[in-house]
């Protein structure tokens, strides 16, 4: 027989529940793609094309780390125009995420439908928004970086081909037109109602003073700082024998929670303006204090207007600026003795990290990536005990026990096969 | 009649091939009329996981046992076989760890202890017969969206084919 794999969600895992024990387990079933052994021996420049095709969902937030960690390792400044592309691409990244997990893993769940394809059906006018918004991350992924999955122009050091100043201004006149549709589509995730979970938990988050993805130091819910090359010291990973993930914890804590909502709670007076309105209408407060893992889906939606808000401040500044037609290429030089080099992003679910050993040689000796779903796996645990344990208490069926730990699972957007990579 | 069943499935992979099927929009909604889509985990819950189909497109490679065993079942289960993208093709990234190197690979990444799923990285056509090949990695929409509208016409032909190698076999058993 085949195991019952959790369906609407990126990637394999099974539910495993013991009711009597009132023990809820996530069991990652992924095989192993076995990556970071995979990049041994490579040309460092190759990591980006390779690494993208960790996660079909975030191929750009794995490609920029990955850029970011070996730009590090051989000291490459980026320029700036370069910068202001990535994170334009990021943004759409994250929308491109946020979009597919939203509409077509989590809102079935709450419009009881069996899937985002029956939505179309009963809803049509929510299935055009969604398809809008779709067509826009899909065109901003497509201009920066040549395709919506495993992008093809970017580079270590700047860009094989930057946009023309045509498709800057049509890519502009596209956001305004789905603007108010983003708002509606907020509006949608805003006033669902969530099961109720609460605990206490550590958020973390990059911080660079703004509304961070792109760099930045780590930021925790309890004030804990440190820098992006310093995470082997505080994110630690361990095995477990069900699993083919990692499961990671910070520092002597645990547990704690990256992506959507911890962003959301840490900066969420930097919204812009469109969404920080909309973060008014959410009946619940943002806080680490009373974390409920559900609010992760309102997050995300509040986070999907405010990066289309943002991807158009950042071709409003691209714009005003000269976009030569052939990209700067800096020069790549070998490292003097072997050098480490460690790239992070804010990936749609989280920070991620990338980290290699490039040799004099200019190929890879050591690879480590820690992704998001990994550092958020620990806490999932967690949540679904507690959450078997509230509903045991109210002596629900057991049905009512599966189908609601499965929407724990999906609001938590794992996505599996990065976990597993 | 009735309309053509599909399924897609993906075993071990990126799932990028698979999301190139929602960038076809509209035009997913037309085919998801004009199809009965009989299992696909990542959009819908099926009452049956492997379920009789007469297409059924995979994607991804074959790492795992599970994965070994998915991919046989569908085999028997349907007419018609796609596999989807490099991975299911070719094995792709995968596929470059080889078998002989694979247990210093996994202790690499997981240490020693770990007892890894991992069997080898295999595409499809080591392990079954495959119909039919949509390449890239991922493959573009405008692929996807072409295979899907020749689907009606994949499946005359297939049953043709059928029929004369029934008729063939009979014609052989006469003769005998």
């Amino acid at each position: 027989m085949l195991p019952e794999y959790v369906t609407k969600i990126e990637g394999h895992g099974v539910l495993n529940i013991h009711f009597k024990e009132c023990r809820a387990r996530l069991e990652i079933s992924e095989g192993e793609r076995l990556f970071e052994a995979v990049l041994l021996g490579q040309d460092a420049t190759r990591a980006p094309f390779i690494t993208s095709r960790i996660c079909g969902v975030c191929p750009t937030a794995h490609n920029l780390a990955s850029i970011k960690a070996i730009e590090n390792a051989l000291s490459i400044k980026p320029n700036p125009i370069t910068v202001e592309l990535r994170e334009l691409m990021l943004s759409g990244q994250i929308i491109f995420s946020h979009l597919l997990h939203l509409f077509f893993l989590v809102l079935p769940d709450y419009y009881q439908v069996a899937s985002a394809l029956k939505i179309a059906e009963k809803f049509p006018a929510e299935y055009h928004i969604a398809l809008n918004l779709k067509r826009l991350s899909d065109k901003l992924l497509t201009v920066i970086g040549g395709r919506p999955i495993h992008p093809t122009l970017t580079t270590v050091g700047g860009f094989l081909k930057f946009p023309n100043k045509g498709d800057l201004v049509t890519l502009r006149e596209d956001i305004n037109e789905v603007l108010d549709e983003a708002e509606d589509f907020v509006k949608i995730f805003a006033n669902i109602s969530y099961p109720s979970l609460e605990r206490k938990s550590e958020y973390l988050a990059l911080n660079n003073g703004g509304y961070t993805f792109y760099d930045g130091e780590v930021l925790s819910s309890s004030g804990k700082k440190f820098l992006p090359e310093n995470y082997k010291n505080y994110i630690k990973e361990t095995v477990k024998d069900y699993s083919t993930a990692k499961f990671g914890h910070f520092a002597e804590n645990g547990g704690f929670i990256v992506g959507a909502l911890a962003r959301l709670t840490l900066h969420q007076e930097k919204l812009n303006p469109k969404a920080q309105e909309m973060l008014k209408t959410i009946p619940h407060k943002f806080s680490a204090e009373v974390h409920n893992p559900f609010h992760n889906i309102p997050a995300q939606a509040i986070e999907l207007l405010h990066f289309v808000e943002e991807s158009a401040k950042i071709i409003d500044r691209l714009l005003k600026v000269n976009i030569p037609t052939t990209p700067p290429k800096p020069a790549i030089s070998k490292p003097s003795k072997p050098t480490w080099g460690i790239g992070a992003v804010e990936a749609p679910r989280g920070i991620l990290y990338h980290a290699y050993e490039i040799d004099t040689n200019g190929k890879i000796i050591n690879a480590d990536i820690v992704t998001p779903t990994v550092q958020n796996l620990t806490s999932l645990e967690t949540d679904a005990e507690d959450l078997l344990r509230t509903l045991q208490l109210d002596q629900n069926d057991q049905k009512v026990c599966i189908k609601e730990l499965e929407m724990l699972i999906r609001a938590y957007d794992p996505c599996i096969t990065c976990s597993v990579h | 009649m009735t309309n053509p069943k599909i399924a897609i499935f993906d075993l071990t992979d990126c799932e990028g091939c698979e999301l190139q099927f929602l960038a076809l929009k509209e035009k997913l909604l037309e085919f998801a009329n004009d199809f009965e889509i009989a299992a696909w985990r990542l959009v819908q819950p099926s009452e049956n996981q492997l379920p009789k189909v007469d297409v059924a497109i995979i994607q991804g490679t074959i790492v795992t046992a599970k994965d070994q065993e998915i991919v046989k079942k569908v085999r028997e289960r349907s007419k018609i076989l796609v596999a989807l993208g490099e991975c299911a093709r070719t094995g792709w990234i995968p596929a470059w760890i080889k078998k002989e190197n694979q247990e210093e690979a996994i202790k690499y990444v997981y240490g020693p202890e770990y007892k890894p799923k991992r069997i080898d990285a295999l595409p499809l056509k080591d392990l079954v017969k495959v119909d039919l090949e949509l390449p890239g990695c991922p493959p573009e929409p405008k692929i996807l969206e072409q295979f899907l509208e020749k689907i009606p016409e994949l499946i005359k032909t297939n049953r043709h084919s059928e029929q004369s190698e029934e008729s063939v076999a009979n014609a052989t058993s006469q003769t005998n």
